[in-house]
């Protein structure tokens, strides 16, 4: 009998749909591990099943009883356990008190006294039994990474979960603790229970799981047992069929172009590098990789917020290593972040104030902030690159995810005149946008602009650059000209397969 | 504004009104009498509107200072403290210009010493901000701590003119023009050019965070402080810059107590319009006529409660500004910024 069952669960945020028709059973005593690329609609599964969010169709059951959709507190109380990438822990409390919080045991009169012995036995139990090794009296906030994970999982298992859902635990380990981890999950479903495991990393998938779905743009691509499959097998069901290369392909960098934009020495920081690389006049260096395996920190050396720790940054034959972000936009450094709404775009501004804010020349005159400059400046991006509402004075927060995008491009488009360090460029834009902005970039390039362009969509890669490569635990591990990047070779450096 | 917007407004209004009649009666008096006196005393009377005024001026100042650091997403608690900055340093540099000096060199040095003392006070908890990462919450709280004490011990001791328990006055030229001096109306009242200069700030400040790039900058690095350091703002100096002028602000309130009302500077002068700026700022919801028409409010409010101290005590009306502020925080959420 399963633990968990999930029918036809389909999502959709606006007319996109980021679940379709997706139908998962867990079984207990069971490992499933759920895979698929950043955006197939993991999360949104994850959410679905544990009531984070409803879903517009479909329905949830666990252990025959179906769950109203939406509803996290029924979810809890029926059996389900979540662990989530960011953790949710009292960092001034103990383990102990964190795991039984909600639960404690008491004693005295009126159970008004906290058992604190009966806690720290019933939490050491529980820890060893379990194989899940931390002491109970430590405060949390002295725990690393590892630990606090384990008190998660303890917190869920105290409950007396009977269906635990992990959503990407490994992603922030250390390579000694994902063994460890592993074991510890081995060690949970051989006592019972049903355990779902999201991972990106197939050496997990294949050292842990008794059956693997795979979600491919929110449907299921492939649902088989661990043992009747290959590695090679879920690697294709994870990319997809080879779609054919796009229509527009890029032309060989002019030849007057070709000098050195570039060029890095040694480079590393923020837990990444170091890099050794150049980057010339009109090329487009993609850079591919599973999300979080140095692509921000690489960026962030280049932009100049973060410290560069080793190594050298030249750019057009000067050191500017040591140099601030506003000088290297002063230098023609343009920079479109991934975290859009962080570190990209100001959303309490207007669009043309947020279009200014690159410090565009004409808009900021000595100490004036020129007003009507500005809308100019802003209705000629939003003609280009069709951004609604069209009006230069609209709170940017008053956009859709995929108009704010068009900002963010718009504006450091502008500004790149010598460099372009681009991460995600079309996220969550529409198809019609998308292809502006790839035009845009296309343009940029044979204006002779270098681009290192960061993205988790490999066809994107393959139609926007010159060179491919790849990064693994923050180094390149592999690089190919863009024509030779088959999803075979760019998946198996970025699994390390 | 939506229909359920409007009952929340007239709702809020009316408990108000309740929270002042409930605490007039609970205090004894009939509340219809309490209000007419408080009218009379205040929007009545030529003398008591012009002291309503002059109870708002340092109030524009103060509020203005913490709608400038608001923009920037910081919380300066410290305009008390830079307040008493700028009362000193615009008393001591007033008396120590040489007797006759012209209004024309006096005034504006007796301002500029006024804004530095606060913008010295500003700033150093801006820097601290930026530099250590310090809450600007608790350096500020700090600092007006340290600041009442020293101007305590200097006005007590070093500065103390002869017998007289506070500072040398300033010079002639340095007073600016009060409004009893002009308007017959007006006589009596504390009513003085720092009210205008304070409207003036107001507008400026206005146009500042809307028409400069420095203003820009505040405001950008209040939206989203990742973005700016991505493009290039530097955010500690940024925050330097919006703390050193929310001080100078604050520090400009002085201008209204020794180049007003005083000439001189003493224990207590400026005490309380920092806090009260807080409100200010906050019931003014971050735009300049708001915070005019706020300290109007207060000012209103701080002199009625004179005016009716005979019936009831003045506290009645502290009552009323607490139920004031929490009303608006209800209706208005307690927004900070304008959308």
């Amino acid at each position: 009998m399963p633990s968990l069952r999930a029918l036809g669960l389909r999502k959709t945020y606006g007319d996109r749909a980021v679940l379709d028709d997706v139908s998962i059973t867990l079984t207990p005593g069971r490992v499933h591990a759920l895979v698929g690329e950043n955006g197939a609609g993991k999360s949104t599964l994850i959410r679905c099943l544990c009531g984070l969010v409803a879903a517009d169709t479909g329905s949830v059951t666990v252990a025959d009883v179906e769950l109203p959709p939406g509803d996290l507190r029924a979810a809890l109380t029926a059996g389900l356990g979540v662990v989530h990438q960011h953790f949710m822990l009292a960092e001034a409390l103990t383990v102990a008190e964190n795991v039984v919080l909600g639960a404690e045991p008491r004693r005295g009169p009126w159970g008004c006294l906290l058992d604190r012995a009966a806690m720290h036995a019933r939490v050491r139990s529980l820890a060893e039994a379990r194989g899940l090794p931390v002491d109970p009296e430590a405060i949390v906030a002295t725990l690393g990474v590892g630990e606090r994970q384990r008190v998660e999982i303890l917190k869920v298992l105290h409950r007396g979960a009977t269906v635990v859902l992990l959503d990407e635990p490994t992603a922030v380990l250390s390579p000694r603790e994902v063994s460890g981890l592993l074991s510890s999950i081995r060690a949970m479903a051989a006592q019972g229970a049903a355990v779902l495991l999201v991972t990106h990393k197939l050496d997990e998938v294949f050292a842990v799981a008794d059956e693997i779905t795979v979600l491919r743009h929110g449907r299921v691509a492939l649902m088989v047992e661990t043992a009747a499959t290959s590695r090679a097998a879920v690697a294709a069901a994870v990319v997809g069929d080879a779609e054919p290369p796009a229509a527009v392909r890029n032309e060989a960098p002019a030849e007057a172009s070709a000098g050195e934009v570039l060029a890095l020495r040694g480079v590393s920081g923020g837990g990444a590098g170091p890099f050794t690389l150049t980057v010339r006049a009109g090329e487009v260096l993609g850079v591919a990789g599973v999300e979080g395996n140095g692509q921000r920190a690489m960026l962030d050396l280049l932009a100049g917020l973060c410290p560069c720790e080793a190594g050298s940054i030249a750019l057009g034959g000067v050191d500017i290593t040591r140099e601030s972000v506003a000088a290297r936009r002063a230098r023609g450094v343009g920079f479109v972040p991934e975290d859009r709404e962080g570190r990209g775009l100001f959303a309490s501004l207007t669009v043309a104030e947020n279009l200014a804010l690159g410090e565009v020349a004409v808009a900021t005159r000595g100490g004036r902030f020129d007003g009507a400059a500005a809308r100019a400046v802003a209705r000629a991006a939003i003609a280009r690159f069709d951004v609604r509402p069209a009006d230069p004075d609209a709170m940017l927060s008053s956009l859709s995810g995929g108009n704010q995008q068009k900002v963010l491009v718009a504006r450091e488009l502008a500004f790149a005149t010598r460099l372009l360090l681009v991460a995600q460029p079309t996220r969550g834009v529409d198809l019609r946008a998308m292809e502006v902005i790839r035009e845009a970039l296309r343009g940029l390039r044979s204006a002779g602009v270098a681009v290192v362009l960061v993205s988790s969509e490999l066809d994107e890669l393959r139609a926007l650059s010159d060179r491919v490569m790849v990064l693994r635990r923050g180094v390149v591990v592999g690089e190919v000209p863009a024509s030779d990047a088959t999803d075979a070779t760019l998946g198996g450096w970025m699994v390390g397969g | 504004m939506s229909r359920l917007r409007a009952l929340e407004v007239v709702a809020a209004a009316a408990a108000v009104l309740t929270a002042m009649n409930l605490s007039v009666w609970l205090a004894g008096a009939s509340p219809r009498r309490v209000l007419a006196l408080m009218l009379a005393g205040t929007v009545g009377s030529s003398y008591g509107f012009a002291q309503a005024l002059a109870k708002a001026t340092p109030l524009l100042w103060t509020g203005a200072a913490v709608a400038l650091a608001l923009r920037a997403k910081l919380f300066n608690v410290g305009a008390e403290g830079q307040c008493l900055a700028g009362v000193l340093a615009c008393a001591v540099v007033g008396a120590a210009l040489p007797a006759g000096a012209p209004w024309v060199l006096a005034v504006p040095c007796c301002l500029a010493s006024a804004a530095a003392g606060g913008a010295a006070l500003g700033g150093l908890a801006g820097w601290l901000r930026g530099r250590f990462g310090t809450n600007e919450v608790l350096s500020t709280l700090m600092l007006n701590g340290l600041m009442a004490v020293v101007v305590t011990w200097l006005y007590g001791g070093p500065l103390r003119d002869g017998a007289q328990v506070h500072t040398r006055d300033v010079v002639a030229g340095a007073r600016i023009p009060m409004a009893g001096a002009a308007l017959r109306a007006f006589r009596g009242s504390g009513l003085n050019a720092s009210f205008a200069l304070g409207l003036v700030a107001l507008a400026v400040l206005g146009w500042y965070l809307a028409r400069t790039r420095g203003g820009l900058h505040i405001r950008a690095l209040g939206s989203s402080p990742g973005t700016a350091a991505a493009v290039g703002i530097d955010p500690a100096r940024t925050t330097v810059r919006a703390m050193a002028l929310s001080g100078a602000l604050a520090g400009l309130a002085g201008s209204h107590f020794v180049l007003g009302v005083k000439g001189y500077a003493e224990h207590g002068l400026g005490s309380g319009v920092g806090f009260t700026g807080i409100a200010v700022a906050l019931l003014g919801g971050g735009r300049p006529w708001g915070i005019a028409l706020a300290a109007l409010l207060f000012g209103v409010l701080a002199q009625g409660a004179l005016a009716v101290n005979a019936v009831v005590p003045s506290d009645a009306l502290v009552v009323v500004q607490a139920a004031t502020l929490i009303a608006v925080a209800v209706v208005g959420a307690g927004r900070a910024v304008p959308r």
